[in-house]
C-alpha cells in the first residue's frame, strides 16, 4: 500500500491499494509518526482498492486518538465494495464518509 | 508482493497419520482375533474341530458380507456425500446400510436352525462341528454386521481412534470369551458352538465403546427411518466390489482347497499351508493401510480435492509395496523364522522351501497392487475396473490356471499360477483403464474427471501476513479470470478474515500449523473452502448482536457480506465454506 501526505488546513492522507492486517499496521505506524497539527484529517480513499476489519479498525483507533484532541476524521471517495464493508459493519454511522 | 503460496499436503499428512495408526491396529487386532480363534480351537478342541473351522470358512465368508461390504461401501458413499456436505444424504446412506444390512444378518439369524445342518453337510469332515460352527455364527450374525458397520462408519465419521478401540476392545474380549465359553460348553459337546458364539459375544462387550461414538457431539450421521433417496444405487455399487469379491474369495478358496486337499499329502501340505498362510501376513500388516482408502479418499473425492487425493493414495500405495517389500524380505532371508512362526513341521530340505517361497513370493507385489485397485476405484465412483479386477484375479484367470497347474507341476504349479494371475491381473486392468478413461474422459492411474471449473488450491502456515498474502493472491486470481471485481474483493476479504481468525484464535499453543484454502470459480458462484486443523470451531454459530452501531469483527463481516457460510467438521479438520454469488457489476 502507498501512504501519501498532503499538509495545509487539513491533513490529507491518500492511500493506495489495500488497507488489510498487513498494512493497516504500516498505516498506523506513518500516522504515529506525523505530528498532527490540523484540525481535521481526511483519508483520500479513491485509490484504496479493499479494506478488511483490520483497516476499519487502523480507521476507529485514529479515529479515537483524534478525537481526543478535538480533531475530527473524514473518509473521501470510497469505492463501491469498500463503501459496501463500511455500510455492512456500520462503519458509516461511525466515521464521516463523503 | 514476492511471496507465492503454493499447495502442499502437510495438513492432510498429519490427518493421514491420525488415520493410518488406528486402521492398522484394528486390522491387526481383526486378523489377531481369526489367528488366535485357530490356535484355540485347535488346542482346546483338537485337530478335527480345527479342519472343521477351517471347512466350514467359506460360509463364514457368505455371513459376513452385509456388514463388510455394506461397511465397505456404505462408508464410502457417506465419506463422499460428507465431502460434498450433504449431511443429510450422508445420514440417509449411513441409516439405509445399517437397516439393510442388520435385516439381512437377522434373517440369517433367523433361518440359522434349519439351514445349518445341510450346509455343514455339504463338506467333508466332522458334519456336527461344522454345524455347530455355522450355527454359531449364523445366530450371531446381527452383532457382528452391527460391529462391523458401526466401525466403518465410526472412522468415517471423525472418530478412526475410537473405531479402533472398538476392534481391539472387541477381539481382546473375543478371546478371553472364546476359552471360556470353550471350556464351559466343552464337556457338554458343544464346545465349536462356543467357539464360534465368541465372536458375537466379544462385539458385545466392544459395543460398550461404540456408546462414546453415538453419544459423541462431533458425531454427524445420527439414524433416520427416512431413506428415500438414500443412495441405494450408489451404496449397492460401491457395496458390490466388495461384496463379490467376499463371496468369489470364497468359491475360490472352496474349490482350490477341495482340489489340493486330493492332490497334496505330507510336506507338500505342510508347505502348502505355510505359503497360503503368507497371504494372511500380508493382509495383517497391509490390510490397515487400504482400509483408510474409503474414508480418506471417498471424502476427498466428495469434495473434488485431487491434490489431497492423489497425495494420500500415492502414500498408500508405496507404503503398502514398501511393507510388501520388506515382508517379501524377511520370508526370503529367513525362511526358518518364518516357518516357525507358523509353528510348522516341516521335514524336507530348504531349498525346496526357499525355491517355492521365492515364486509365491513375488506374485505380492503384484498382489498388493490388485489389492488397491479393488479398494480404490470404488471410491472414486468407478466400479468397472475393481469388478474387472475381482473376476479376473477371484475367477477368470486363477481357477482354470490354478487347477491346470496344480496338475501339471503340483505346489510350484500352484505358486506360478498365483503369480501368473495377479501379473495377468494387473496387466489387464490398466490395459482396461487406458481404454476406459479415454471413453469417460478421465486421466492417468488415478481416473479422476477433468473438473470443469477453474480453482485456486493452496496451503499455507499460521503465519499473520499469509492472511493478506493469500487474500490479494485469490482476488487477483479471480479478477484474472473475469469475476467481477466487488466478488473479487470479497471472496479475498472473506479468506482474510477467516484466516486471520484462525490464526489468532485457532491454535492452542504456538505451533507450526497449516491451513488449505481452496476457490473454485463456478458458472453463477465463488465457492471458497477454508481448512485447518486448529480447535473445533464453527463460525455459523457465533452470535453477533445485529443491533450495535457498528462491529470490527472480521466474522461478522463476511457473515454479512458473502451470501453464504456453511460449517462441517470432517477428517476432524474445520472445514468453512463460503459462497459468494456473481451478481456483477
Amino acid at each position: 500500500m502507498e501512504i501519501s501526505m498532503k499538509r495545509g488546513e487539513e491533513l490529507v492522507v491518500a492511500l493506495k491499494g489495500r488497507l488489510d492486517t498487513v498494512t493497516s499496521v504500516e498505516f498506523t505506524d506513518a500516522l504515529s509518526k506525523e505530528e498532527i497539527k490540523e484540525a481535521k484529517v481526511i483519508i483520500e480513499a479513491k485509490d484504496l482498492e479493499y479494506i478488511s476489519s483490520a483497516g476499519l479498525r487502523a480507521l476507529l483507533a485514529l479515529k479515537k486518538s483524534l478525537a481526543a484532541s478535538n480533531k475530527a476524521l473524514e473518509i473521501h471517495n470510497l469505492n463501491p465494495v469498500c463503501q459496501e464493508v463500511f455500510k455492512v459493519t456500520g462503519f458509516n454511522n461511525i466515521l464521516t464518509v463523503k | 508482493m514476492t511471496t507465492t503460496l503454493k499447495r502442499n499436503s502437510k495438513l492432510i499428512n498429519r490427518k493421514f497419520i491420525t488415520y493410518l495408526i488406528p486402521s492398522i491396529l484394528m486390522i491387526f487386532a481383526m486378523q489377531f482375533g481369526s489367528l488366535v480363534d485357530g490356535i484355540l480351537i485347535g488346542n482346546y478342541l483338537g485337530p478335527t474341530a480345527l479342519s472343521a473351522s477351517s471347512l466350514v470358512m467359506p460360509i463364514l465368508y457368505i455371513v459376513q458380507i452385509p456388514g463388510f461390504a455394506l461397511g465397505i461401501g456404505g462408508a464410502i458413499v457417506v465419506a463422499t456425500l460428507l465431502g460434498k456436505r450433504d449431511v443429510i444424504g450422508a445420514k440417509k446412506a449411513y441409516s439405509f446400510s445399517i437397516i439393510v444390512g442388520m435385516s439381512i444378518s437377522i434373517l440369517f439369524a433367523l433361518i440359522a436352525f434349519p439351514v445349518a445342518e445341510p450346509l455343514a453337510s455339504l463338506f467333508g469332515g466332522d458334519t456336527e462341528l461344522c454345524r455347530q460352527y455355522i450355527l454359531g455364527f449364523l445366530l450371531t450374525d446381527p452383532i457382528i454386521t452391527y460391529a462391523l458397520l458401526i466401525g466403518s462408519f465410526m472412522a468415517v465419521d471423525n472418530s478412526p481412534k475410537l473405531s479402533s478401540v472398538f476392534y481391539i476392545v472387541s477381539n481382546a474380549a473375543k478371546v478371553g470369551l472364546e476359552v471360556l465359553l470353550i471350556t464351559v460348553m466343552k464337556d457338554s459337546g458343544y464346545g465349536m458352538l462356543g467357539a464360534a458364539l465368541s465372536t458375537g459375544a466379544g462385539y458385545l462387550v466392544g459395543a460398550i465403546v461404540t456408546i462414546f461414538y453415538l453419544t459423541s457431539k462431533k458425531k454427524m450421521l445420527t439414524l433416520t427411518f427416512n431413506i428415500r433417496n438414500s443412495g441405494a444405487k450408489s451404496i449397492f455399487k460401491a457395496t458390490s466390489a466388495s461384496a463379490i469379491n467376499m463371496f468369489l474369495t470364497a468359491i475360490q478358496m472352496l474349490i482350490v482347497n477341495i482340489f489340493i486337499g486330493k492332490l497334496f499329502t505330507g510336506d507338500e501340505l505342510v508347505l502348502y499351508g505355510l505359503i497360503s498362510n503368507m497371504v494372511f501376513l500380508f493382509d495383517l500388516l497391509c490390510g490397515g493401510v487400504l482400509n483408510i482408502i474409503p474414508n480418506l479418499c471417498g471424502i476427498f473425492y466428495g469434495e473434488k480435492d485431487y491434490y489431497s487425493l492423489k497425495s494420500v493414495t500415492r502414500k498408500i500405495y508405496w507404503i503398502n509395496i514398501g511393507i510388501t517389500v520388506l515382508i517379501s524380505l524377511f520370508v526370503l532371508i529367513f525362511p526358518g523364522a518364518y516357518c516357525a512362526i507358523f509353528g510348522a513341521d516341516y521335514s524336507g530340505d530348504i531349498a525346496t522351501i526357499n525355491s517355492v517361497l521365492w515364486v509365491y513370493l513375488i506374485s505380492f507385489i503384484p498382489y498388493e497392487i490388485n489389492k488397491f485397485s479393488t479398494n480404490y476405484y470404488p471410491t472414486i465412483d468407478k466400479t468397472v475396473p475393481s469388478m474387472v479386477t475381482v473376476f479376473l484375479r477371484e475367477l477368470i484367470i486363477v481357477l482354470p490356471l490354478t487347477l491346470v497347474l496344480l496338475h501339471t507341476n503340483g505346489l510350484m504349479g500352484y505358486c506360478m499360477a498365483c503369480w501368473i494371475n495377479e501379473v495377468a491381473t494387473v496387466i489387464i486392468v490398466y490395459i482396461f483403464i487406458h481404454f476406459y478413461n479415454k471413453r469417460k474422459k478421465c486421466s492417468g492411474i488415478f481416473m479422476l474427471e477433468k473438473l470443469d471449473v477453474e480453482s485456486f488450491d493452496v496451503s499455507l502456515d499460521n503465519n499473520e501476513q499469509n492472511a493478506s498474502i493469500v487474500s490479494e493472491q485469490i482476488t487477483e486470481f479471480a479478477k484474472s479470470h473475469n469475476i467481477p471485481n466487488r466478488e473479487s474483493q470479497i471472496v479475498g476479504l472473506a479468506a482474510e478474515e477467516m484466516v486471520d481468525n484462525i490464526i489468532n484464535h485457532g491454535y492452542k499453543k504456538k505451533s507450526h500449523d497449516y491451513i488449505d484454502i481452496n476457490l473454485k470459480l463456478f458458472k453463477d458462484t465463488l465457492l471458497l473452502r477454508i481448512r485447518d486443523d486448529g480447535v473445533p470451531f464453527d463460525p455459523t454459530k457465533v452470535e453477533f448482536d445485529e443491533k450495535e452501531e457498528y462491529s470490527t469483527s472480521g466474522l461478522k463481516l463476511i457473515k454479512n457480506i458473502t451470501d453464504k457460510m456453511t460449517y462441517m467438521r470432517i477428517l476432524n479438520l474445520n472445514n468453512t465454506v463460503f459462497e459468494i454469488k456473481l451478481k456483477g457489476e
